[in-house]
């Protein structure tokens, strides 16, 4: 079981939800891995946190374009290897389960997830500031676009 | 591990080499799995093998057509399958080794080729066989194709 770490708000209301249900998302993905990991269920709560990070990066690189954050190149690559890491992964996962080590997954999305949370999602903070108005205007669109809730 | 044995072969020399290649490259990776910590080795051990078997299935997939074998298609996408497995295990593996079980993999690729080569390559080689000037003409060619090769690679060698 893991814990949303306040540190870790970056103060934009619509990307902070986001980050809160990838926390919810990848607890239930544990979950699943303690209780012995049907590969059914892993293979579900996988494709659920994948999906909905697919939909998160391109939320926060909306808002990067909106704010012109120059660091958005970088960002994006950042974004893209760990999509195509995980298209991997469910691939692999899918033919055969044996061949992914979950709990290695497990640790590697919690790392992953607060170091890019705390490191280069905290770099578009300022940028995003600036233009606070225009953020909290898209975000509403943004938000209503949200498919996924938990 | 894999070992040569006279069921897997199909008659066809430029065949038979490729596979026999096939298997020690695919020994090589399960031996590495094993035993090798050095993530670059592996790394290039994988390269490798997806580097040689893209070249093989093309020439597999080179002779199927000149005999004009009616299942190609269904053996097309076994391979495309196959490649896509390998392209995905060297994209993970690259976004992190450890999230690989590398020995499940290398059992799972030894297990893949070992049946595709006893059954699904049996299937082409009646064809073959009817069409065997022309598949002999074609594999000359094939032979000379710079991505044919022998020689185990140095930095493949396990020691």
């Amino acid at each position: 079981m893991i814990y949303w770490d306040p540190k870790l708000e970056t103060g934009i209301a619509v990307i902070d939800e986001d980050h809160k249900t990838l926390f919810g998302l990848l607890n239930a993905l544990l979950r699943i891995i303690d209780d012995g990991e049907k590969a059914d269920d892993a293979a579900l709560a996988i494709a659920a946190l994948n999906d909905y990070a697919t939909g998160h990066f391109k939320r926060e690189e909306a808002l990067m374009l909106l704010c012109g954050y120059p660091g958005q190149d970088r960002h994006e690559r950042d974004h893209n290897a760990f999509r195509q890491g995980m298209k991997s992964l469910q691939h692999l996962f899918s033919i055969n389960a044996g061949m992914v080590n979950l709990r290695g997954v497990s640790d590697f999305l919690l790392n992953w997830l607060q170091q890019h949370i705390a490191v280069s999602d905290r770099a578009y903070v300022p940028k995003m500031q600036e233009s606070s108005a225009l953020i909290a205007k898209a975000s509403e669109n943004l938000i209503s676009c949200t498919s996924f809730d938990l | 591990m894999i070992s040569w044995n006279e069921t897997l072969s199909t008659g066809i020399d430029v065949i038979d080499d490729d596979h026999k290649f096939l298997i020690s490259l695919i020994n090589q990776f399960a031996e590495l799995a094993e035993h090798c910590e050095d993530l670059a080795q592996i790394s290039i051990a994988v390269g490798a093998l997806n580097e040689y078997v893209l070249n093989h299935f093309r020439r597999e997939e080179i002779l199927m057509m000149v005999c004009t074998y009616s299942e190609r298609r269904q053996h097309q996408r076994e391979h495309k399958a196959f490649t896509d497995i390998v392209d995905s295990l060297q994209q993970l593996y690259r976004l992190r080794p450890r999230l690989v079980n590398l020995r499940e993999v290398a059992i799972f690729l030894s297990d893949w080729l070992n049946s595709h080569i006893a059954v699904s390559d049996q299937g082409y080689v009646a064809q073959m066989r009817a069409h065997k000037s022309l598949v002999d003409t074609v594999s000359t060619n094939l032979r000379d194709d710079v991505n044919f090769r022998f020689d185990e690679p140095d930095h493949l060698r396990v020691s």
